[in-house]
């Protein structure tokens, strides 16, 4: 079942069949009419809402599940041990005081189900108006570097990506999935299941070098990082052919050296510091790089290529002939 | 004449004559002999010598493209031929039993020979199940930072990836 902007997704876990009928007709008259409500299991992956007997939220299923994809949670005690109806996310029954579940209703599930359309819109209802003012974070990255989700679907606002399984840094990408896919701030996770996985792509990519792929891609990420951040590589990103080849190729290099700032970095490959800042950005989201303090860096300050051939003891006319060698190379092959 | 010499090793079958026959302007020549250890590959013919190609830049600037033996027993010629090179590629057949054995044991040798070394990892379409997150693990777990492409030893640009990464990391330490 997908999650659509007028649709709750309601579980409800561990009670009586009188008070789970209760508590689904109290949901369905204090959810506002223009909002359907589909009842489904805990593992569902467009669960909004999860109403559970107070007993079970602490089991390791439960606890798995909210782990990876959380929800509001109304905790239920069957037997009434305090005055108020609600207090601390539980609900004790018997419901005296409609309004006061209606008020935390209000807090907890509408805020939370606005937030998850703000950042997972599997119907292809965009957010136009929060998509211009909002900047894309590592937040998600991340999450996904963890190795503990399991296996997840990423989705933004144009839709399914695909499904990694985050354990073993696979990714499948959707069928639909093109090479020029962009994406932007309203890339979410979600729990995903083996039967979604099967309507996947069955060639599966490595996930590092997918987000690398498709984060170089999207022009969105270029500010993820700032011109001043160092960057300290830890794997090489595999470049497409083309141009593209080429700059990451030298960047990877050149970082493959020494750690060093985007400002730096571009300084030394002549390449404009957006294209740098976006190629870092990729990188760290991939979890291919990691900033680092400044202090840390080991960028050779002011120490030139002369300099360093005056260190190690080669001749300016032996750089040249390698300089010249390394030029035909290059020619031969069309690199 | 000026010669250059860029070696490619890696364990038998992991497609090292291939890629040289994919780079050389000559016919490659190969010291091929019948493949009696099954039980490190199946493959029916295996280079017992050297391959070697060459890539002829102009009447003065030529480059030697050589191939190591495969098999174990042969390492102690490694360091001879990867001496003096411009870089050498390593090639890890990525569907073997243990793959990381491989990248550790030439890792090691051919370490001490050349800093300019470039991991291919072929045959990754044998062994789709075994994610390639594995290599990275292991040298990060090692503090070892290699370039590290997946590659189809039969496909020129594939190969020519690698000989490019070689270039950026030569031009790179050149200019520093």
């Amino acid at each position: 079942m997908s999650s659509t902007a007028n649709t709750f997704n309601i579980c409800i876990v561990g009670l009586s069949v009188a008070n789970m009928t209760l508590l689904r007709q109290l949901c369905r008259e204090l959810i506002p009419k223009q909002f359907d409500v589909h009842w489904v299991s805990a593992t569902d992956p467009a669960l909004d809402f999860l109403i559970i007997d107070a007993d079970f939220v602490q089991a390791r299923s439960i606890q798995n599940i909210l782990s990876y994809h959380p929800v509001p949670v109304l905790k239920v005690v069957r037997y009434p041990s305090v005055a108020q109806n609600i207090c601390e996310d539980t609900l004790y029954l018997p419901v005296n005081n409609v309004a006061l579940l209606s008020d935390w209703m209000d807090r907890h599930l509408f805020d939370a189900h606005h937030q998850k359309l703000l950042t997972i819109t599997s119907t292809g209802q965009s957010t136009q108006t929060e998509a211009t003012t909002q900047q894309p974070d590592l937040h998600i990255f991340e999450r996904l570097h963890g190795k503990t989700l399991g296996l997840v679907k990423l989705v933004d606002a144009q839709g399914i990506l695909g499904v990694a399984d985050t354990a073993q840094e696979l990714f499948w990408p959707s069928p639909s999935l093109t090479a020029a896919r962009t994406v932007d701030h309203t890339l979410g996770i979600a729990h995903s299941t083996s039967r979604e996985l099967q309507e996947m792509s069955s060639q599966a990519r490595d996930l590092k070098q997918w987000i690398w792929d498709v984060v170089w891609h999207s022009p969105s990420y270029t500010g993820l990082l700032s011109a001043n951040d160092c960057v300290k590589l830890l794997g090489w990103p595999q470049p497409a052919a083309g141009q593209d080849r080429h700059d990451v190729l030298q960047l990877s290099a050149c970082l493959h050296q020494h750690a060093s700032s985007v400002q730096q970095l571009a300084a030394q490959t002549h390449i404009e510091v957006p294209r740098v800042q976006l190629f870092a950005s990729a990188l760290v989201a991939a979890g291919l790089a990691k900033t680092i303090p400044a202090y840390a860096s080991s960028y050779p300050v002011g120490d030139t290529a002369q300099q360093t051939r005056d260190r190690t003891g080669a001749t300016g006319h032996e750089a040249g002939k390698l300089r010249g060698f390394l030029s035909k190379l290059r020619h031969q092959f069309g690199l | 004449m000026q010669r250059y010499k860029i070696v490619f090793g890696g364990a038998m079958g992991a497609g090292k004559s291939q890629a040289i026959a994919s780079l050389s302007d000559i016919q490659v020549l190969a010291t091929e002999a019948l493949n009696t250890d099954e039980q490190a590959h199946s493959k029916l013919l295996t280079t017992v010598g050297i391959d070697y190609g060459e890539i002829t830049l102009d009447a003065d600037t030529c480059i030697g493209l050589y191939g190591t033996p495969g098999q174990d027993r042969f390492s102690f010629i490694w360091p001879i031929i990867g001496e003096g090179a411009l870089g050498i590629i390593i090639l890890l057949d990525h569907s073997v039993a243990n793959p990381l054995a491989d990248l550790e044991m030439y890792l090691h040798d051919f370490s001490k020979t050349s800093t300019n070394l470039i991991i291919g990892i072929t045959h990754v379409d044998l062994k789709p199940e075994r994610p390639i997150s594995i290599y990275r693990d292991w040298l990060m777990s090692r503090q070892l930072l290699y370039p590290l492409f997946s590659i189809d030893a039969r496909v020129r640009d594939d190969v020519l990836l690698l000989v490019e990464t070689m270039i950026a990391k030569l031009e790179a330490d050149d200019a520093h």
